[in-house]
């Protein structure tokens, strides 16, 4: 007879063996009092977790939560209504450039929900959106307000977020996004659909330098340590984004 | 229903009380789990375009949230009390010999033991056994194989005896 392993009574706990690894674990605890004795106490300690939790699973759900699931889709954010995501960390004159660069269409407030991954982009297995090929090549390589290639990708903006990780804010053809260097992976952060066909970038409203809500909202979350400006984002680039000081 | 209101909202509401717990059991704190279930109901809506029908949304808030309770604890680098690993492979169930349960242990300290586990192995033990998912929606929602789900499980349920029976934990420097 093989030995009962931990992992054996635990799945069995659990309903998670096959009817054969059922029968032998029955066996081995029919056998053996204290394996009995040790397999209940197991099972009792398990049983008593989720009791010790139900007070939040029935407690009235705070209204900040229900405040945040009300909130509009798509609403242009002003400049100055994301000034709290820079937190003081930028220099005014930093915050001017800010204002020049952070120019994305607004948001005609359709979903991307049903749809099939947008072109430049690829679904991992947990069903989020990671670059692809040629959206990596673009991400790593090209200057803000560059463009090249067949996504005809524009970057908007190349930052540091609060944990030192490289973001750079792009559009395509058909959306505007963020993505961030994380684990040696080009993960998008977040995704909305642009209402302005690629090239019409100086078309995009600059007046109060409305910004995506969602990329605003990524910003605010992610923090933004640093903002590079064009020396630092070739050097960057050049460097194949490496890991820096920040 | 407001303006915000659509599938994946209303979904994401229904979902509340779950996250709630999910996020008190995995923080140790329901102030923090509160804070963490606003962080990833924000993080949600900024991905609403990204999440795509057929995934399961529990298990995608319940990674957001994980994740982000993971890079909280990182870069916080507290130290924190955690019980060492008994043994990384599978090995026997040993006798302990002990009597039965202990019937004077309430759910307090169950939560203070739960608090004593790594988080890896908290979160597993959170996903299975008090949010009902099976090895393979725990091994689906936090990206690890099935088998680590159960050595993960097994050692956790380990410690809690352990930790039942009054075993001094190891301090570890850090908790990741």
């Amino acid at each position: 007879m093989s030995t009962v392993t931990d992992e054996m009574i635990t799945a069995w706990l659990d309903g998670e063996v096959s009817p054969q690894q059922r029968e032998e674990i029955e066996q081995a605890v029919a056998a053996s009092p204290q394996l009995g004795r040790r397999v209940a106490r197991l099972s009792q300690m398990d049983r008593m977790l989720a009791p010790a939790y139900s007070e939040t699973l029935n407690a009235a759900i705070p209204a900040r939560f229900e405040a945040i699931l009300a909130r509009p889709r798509a609403s242009a954010w002003s400049l100055s209504r994301l000034h709290p995501v820079f937190g003081g960390l930028l220099e005014p004159r930093t915050m001017g450039m800010a204002a020049a660069v952070l120019v994305v269409g607004v948001v005609a407030g359709g979903l991307l929900l049903s749809k099939p991954a947008e072109p430049g982009f690829e679904t991992a297995s947990d069903g989020l959106l990671i670059a692809n090929k040629e959206m990596v090549i673009s991400l790593a390589s090209l200057q803000s307000s560059g463009a090249a290639g067949s996504q005809a990708v524009r970057i908007k903006l190349s930052l540091v977020d609060g944990g030192g990780n490289y973001c750079r804010q792009f559009e395509t053809a058909s959306s505007a996004g963020l993505a961030c260097l994380e684990g040696g992976q080009w993960k998008v952060d977040t995704l909305s659909p642009a209402n302005a066909p690629a090239g019409q970038g100086d078309q995009y409203v600059m007046a109060d330098g409305a910004v995506d809500p969602s990329i605003a909202a990524a910003l605010k979350r992610r923090g933004v340590k640093q903002l590079l400006d064009r020396a630092q984002e070739a050097a960057a680039i050049a460097t194949g984004w490496k890991a820096t000081e920040h | 229903m407001g303006q915000g209101d659509n599938k994946f909202r209303i979904e994401l509401r229904s979902l509340l009380p779950r996250l709630r717990r999910f996020g008190h059991a995995l923080t140790g704190s329901a102030d923090d789990g509160d804070d963490l279930v606003q962080d990833a109901l924000e993080k949600a809506l900024s991905r609403e375009a990204q999440f795509r029908e057929g995934t399961r949304l529990d298990s995608w808030m319940y990674k957001i949230m994980q994740n982000a309770w993971i890079d909280k604890k990182r870069s916080a680098a507290r130290q924190r009390l955690v019980v060492q690993p008994i043994e990384e492979d599978t090995h026997a169930i040993g006798e302990d010999g002990r009597e039965s349960f202990d019937a004077r242990i309430n759910l307090r300290q169950v939560r203070e033991m739960m608090e004593r586990l790594h988080i890896d192995e908290r979160s597993v033990l959170v996903l299975v056994s008090i949010e009902g998912q099976t090895y393979q929606q725990a091994a689906d929602t936090l990206g690890i194989p099935i088998g680590t789900v159960m050595s993960r499980l097994a050692r956790a349920r380990n410690k809690l005896l352990l930790l039942l029976d009054g075993l001094n934990p190891t301090p570890r420097e850090t908790e990741q």
